[in-house]
């Protein structure tokens, strides 16, 4: 026997509680890489039933993440379905910031901001039937004449002219800065050009700049009235101005009214109007509700939650019903409110992450 | 795929250790620093035979094939930051021979910038056991480390690889001198083109691209200088310039992106060591200059930012009998220039000071006690921690770390214009660990090496943006996150005279979740942080024979949440690379080839939601060293 031996057979029995102790400890690692491995599973949103009035919310999901998405609401029956635009779509996403959404020749156009294109799809099924490319951060569109549609860009400082037959870029007319949402009316189209503090007149005939009306810091938002008055919402800017709300007479082009929040940590926003339009909607910090005819802003906000994140604002044209999107933390699903024109809450439902813009349809 | 993988490296071990041969040496030399006050620390070291995988890029794919940490890289050639534990980016301090990289602007450090060519210690220390560098370690620190042989012979290594996707890299290290004066200098030149094909699952049919828009050329230089004026003394210079232009390339639904990213890194540090009898004293200055020029081409005008930086510090180590002392005093100086701040330039002083000691309770036992003060601005801070070890009756060891730490706002946090938040407070954690370490010879051939810890932490404070109603985008003390987990380590080696065969496997699971609610309605309350996966693990084959190497390595990382109600998730994913190679010698001087197989699988995955990742991948490496 060699003279290690004795000690090599003390040894065994360490050696073998030694690698019994490897072999515990492999199978324990080996039942951990099992549980670690989870197979994607199917979402259980079904498809939307688009034969009854719908609620379509854009939920703009978290920039340059590309998770946007489209959630479909049906008031009458209080059912949601969410994604519908990938399960329409072969299971492709929606693309980054879902800003707006518009009805253009019975088609939905649906703008993707930082996808830089806007999807036209059939709102039968929401499946995809063309794309308008080569934009570069398109945020609202509105139909023209003569089957033209215009839209509004963040930062290529000009109003597309898009034609609404092959979705092909016809014109491209010269703003100067990031423009927001547009109005038209017989043939003026309103534009905010936000970063001017303008509103931009121009003549649908020859598409061409025709007035441009100065207004208070960050023109976003605008609306006509039931007397075709154009009202716009001015957010005053990142704390650094009075926010306001300005009446401006589409025909003389001159400012009727202009009132000022002073507080420049307030921002206005979301302005909508009542069915009938004689009552306008925005948003700061809380909702207000305003009379067309009232010469001053509103004292006490129409509805507040002071727990709510509230993001966006969208009022039925059919109902009356307000909506408002909650954004929670910004990085998970987000709930809207459906209040009746009284403020009470009707129901309050999931939809995607960052709910953005309602478009409501009318039959 | 995962169970595919595991078997694929198995067999690469089966084979090699069915094979019988000559050993042969492959890795250069290996310098072991050890530190007594690091002894308990869980510090995970890489290699200089990992850091001379010629799969690994940068620091970033380092890391991720070699300890517990998990980088989210946002593509070939684009940012990549790391996550200890559960924590955010910015809780990590990327160190270089201790003195801090992280932005002092934005907190975090892009790991895809730093070639491992130009380190030659790497080492991460997970959550507490970093607060002997300083603050911010929420999660940890990975520490760079330049060391140097004063008695090995002169020689000249140049490194060429050619890789898919038009990469290439040349790089050059120069060791000249004596006994007493040695000078190091690194060359490196590296492109690549990424212009790899990839399957977009944004559109419909699912059409291949190609990237576009994805460049990179990185050029760096590092000088060191040693000198040992007297044999108690060393004297330490490095400088460091490296240029890096990256295109960033779109994503999956945003193709069109047109960024071009550029950094230029100036870096100076005199480090100076004074040994005596029973310790070491130690100065260590550094000048660090960072600019960033980010130009979004089609949307945004260009931002450039300029961080300056000098930091310095004075360590003391010190032991007698059953003590030791260790000792460390900072004073840093910070700068940030750019124009999204409203005043232009922001600076800040911050000040600290650490001590610790440490003493053996008998044959068995060991305790330490330390504490940081640190002074930021206006703030003081008080970090008090304490170690408790035990030697076990087999020889392993045992043992338990309680501490606090801190992460002070960045100055982005603090002042950017529209969102900065200057009533920022501090991000505060608590941290516990209990580790257990064991080094075992099977026989005389085989050997274990075994480590786990569980730990846990809580962050208050938590520093989160969030959009405002004012269309902007603030930084709020938004949340309180708990961490808990494992880390779990086992290095199985096999020596002989024919062959030298080593296995590592390094698991993690983290639970990091967030404890509060700050609205009725969310959804997000106990659950798991968006991007930390909760399983993690990489096994890694190392085998010489007959002057052959095979290397082959499989990463798993687990499904990461997209979204803070954890609605959304990526799916797992697991990376297989191999590598075979031969060191040919001629006379004293040395040729190493290698051919690598980067995720020989074809996976296709994302990293980061609808970022594409190259599938197949190949590389040819060379080295030559001139002696």
């Amino acid at each position: 026997m060699a003279p290690d031996a004795g000690k090599e057979l003390h040894d065994i029995p360490k050696l073998y509680i030694e690698v019994m102790g490897v072999r515990v400890y492999i199978i324990s690692i080996l039942f951990i890489i099992l549980i670690s491995c989870k197979k994607e599973e199917a979402s259980p949103n079904g498809a939307a039933n688009l034969s009854e009035r719908a609620v379509m919310i854009l939920n703009e999901g978290n920039f340059r993440s590309a998770n946007a998405s489209l959630s479909v609401y049906y008031p009458q029956a209080n059912e949601v379905h969410q994604d519908q635009y990938s399960r329409a779509n072969q299971g492709v996403p929606l693309g980054d910031v879902a800003q707006s959404l518009s009805l253009i020749n019975g088609n939905y156009w649906l703008l993707v901001n930082n996808s830089s294109r806007i999807e036209v799809l059939d709102p039968n099924n929401l499946q995809a039937i063309g794309r308008v490319s080569g934009l570069n951060s398109p945020r609202y569109c509105i139909a023209g004449p003569n089957q033209k549609v215009y839209v509004s860009d963040l930062y290529e400082k000009v109003i597309y002219v898009i034609d609404a037959n092959n979705y092909g870029l016809s014109k491209r007319i010269a703003t100067q800065g990031w423009t927001e949402e547009m109005v038209l009316l017989d043939d003026r189209l309103f534009v905010c050009q936000a970063d001017s503090n303008w509103v931009l007149v121009i003549n649908t005939t020859n598409d061409s700049l025709e007035h441009r009306i100065p207004t208070a810091k960050q023109p976003l938002s605008m609306v006509l009235d039931n007397h075709n008055m154009l009202w716009v919402a001015c957010s005053g800017g990142i704390n650094d101005s009075e926010p306001a709300l300005m009446k401006i007479d589409p025909a003389s082009l001159s400012i009727e009214l202009d009132l000022r929040v002073p507080d420049a940590s307030l921002s206005i926003g979301d302005l909508d109007t009542s069915p009938d339009g004689s009552h306008l909607f925005f948003s700061m910090g809380d909702i207000y509700k305003m009379n067309v005819s009232d010469t001053s802003l509103p004292t006490v906000p129409w509805h507040q939650n002071p727990t709510a994140n509230y993001y966006a604002m969208g009022v039925d044209p059919i109902s009356g019903e307000v909506y408002l999107s909650d954004a929670i933390d910004y990085t998970q699903d987000g709930i809207v409110y459906r209040l009746d024109p009284d403020a009470k809450l009707i129901s309050q439902f999931k939809v995607g992450l960052i709910p953005g813009f309602f478009y409501f349809e009318v039959p | 795929m995962s169970w595919r993988a595991i078997i694929l490296i198995l067999s690469v071990c089966l084979w090699t250790k069915a094979s019988r041969a000559q050993d042969t040496i492959r890795i250069q030399e290996v310098q072991v620093q050890g530190s007594k006050h690091k002894q308990h620390a869980a510090a995970q070291r890489i290699d200089s035979m990992q850091l001379a995988d010629p799969t690994i890029k940068d620091l970033g794919a380092g890391l991720q094939k070699y300890s517990h940490a998990f980088v989210k890289s946002y593509g070939i050639g684009s940012m990549a930051s790391v996550s200890l534990r559960g924590s955010g980016s910015a809780h990590t301090n990327l160190l270089w021979n201790g003195s801090s990289l992280n932005s002092n602007s934005h907190g975090t450090a892009d790991l895809s910038l730093y070639p491992p060519f130009f380190t030659d210690n790497l080492e991460v220390f997970y959550g507490q056991n970093s607060s002997q560098f300083g603050s911010g370690g929420l999660g940890g620190a990975v520490s760079m480390g330049n060391e140097v042989n004063f008695s090995k012979p002169q020689q000249i290594e140049v490194m060429q690889r050619l890789g898919s996707f038009g990469y290439r890299t040349t790089a050059s290290k120069i060791q000249l001198g004596n006994q007493k004066f040695r000078s190091v200098s690194r060359l490196i030149y590296s492109r690549a083109d990424n212009d790899f094909s990839y399957r977009d699952m944004s559109e419909r049919g699912f059409p291949k691209h190609e990237l576009d828009h994805a460049d990179f050329e990185q050029k760096g230089v590092m000088q060191s200088f040693h000198y040992r004026p007297k044999p108690n003394q060393r004297l330490d210079m490095h400088f460091w310039y490296m240029d890096t232009y990256r295109e960033l390339p779109g994503m999956m639904a945003i193709r069109d992106l047109e960024e071009v990213q550029e950094d230029e890194n100036f870096r100076a540090q005199l480090i100076f060591h004074q040994y005596f009898k029973g310790g070491k004293l130690s100065w260590n200055s550094s000048l660090l200059n960072d600019r960033l020029l980010y130009d979004n081409r089609a949307q945004l005008n260009p931002s450039e930012s300029d961080n300056l930086s000098l930091r310095n510090f004075l360590q003391a180590e010190y032991a007698i009998e059953s003590w030791s002392f260790n000792a460390r005093a900072d004073l840093d100086w910070e700068s940030t220039n750019q124009l999204s701040f409203s005043e232009g330039e922001v600076r800040r002083f911050r000040h600290a000071l650490y001590l610790q000691s440490q003493k053996q309770l008998g044959k068995k036992w060991e305790a330490s006690a330390g504490l940081r003060a640190e002074w930021i601005e206006e703030d003081f801070f008080f970090l008090p921690e304490l170690k408790l070890a035990m030697k076990t009756a087999n020889g392993g060891l045992v043992w338990l770390l309680v501490g606090q730490n801190m992460k002070y706002p960045s100055l982005n946090d603090l002042y950017w214009a529209s969102g900065g938040n200057p009533d920022l407070r501090a991000e505060q954690s608590k941290s516990v660990e209990i580790g257990h370490s064991r080094q075992v010879k099977l026989n005389s051939s085989w050997s274990l090496d075994l480590r786990h810890t569980v730990y846990y932490s809580r962050i208050d404070d938590y520093i989160q943006w969030v959009p405002t109603v004012m269309g902007f985008w603030t930084a709020e003390n938004l949340r309180e996150v708990e961490s808990s987990g494992i880390e779990s380590s086992l290095g199985l080696s096999y020596q002989s005279k024919s062959l030298t065969q080593r296995l590592t496997f390094n698991y993690n699971f983290n639970r990091a979740i967030n404890l509060s609610k700050n609205h009725p309605e969310d959804a997000s309350v106990g659950k798991q942080l968006v991007y930390q996966p909760r399983h993690q693990y990489n096994l890694n084959s190392h085998t010489i024979y007959r002057k052959v190497f095979l290397d082959a390595n499989l990463q798993f990382v687990g499904e990461r949440y997209l979204q803070s109600d954890n609605q959304d998730y990526l799916p797992y994913f697991s990376l297989i690379d191999l590598s075979l190679g031969k060191s040919i010698s001629m006379g004293d001087d040395q040729l190493q080839l290698s051919v690598s197989v980067r995720n020989l699988l074809d996976e296709e995955y994302q990293a980061i939601q609808w970022r594409p990742m190259p599938g197949r991948n190949y590389m040819i490496s060379l080295n030559y060293i001139l002696k």
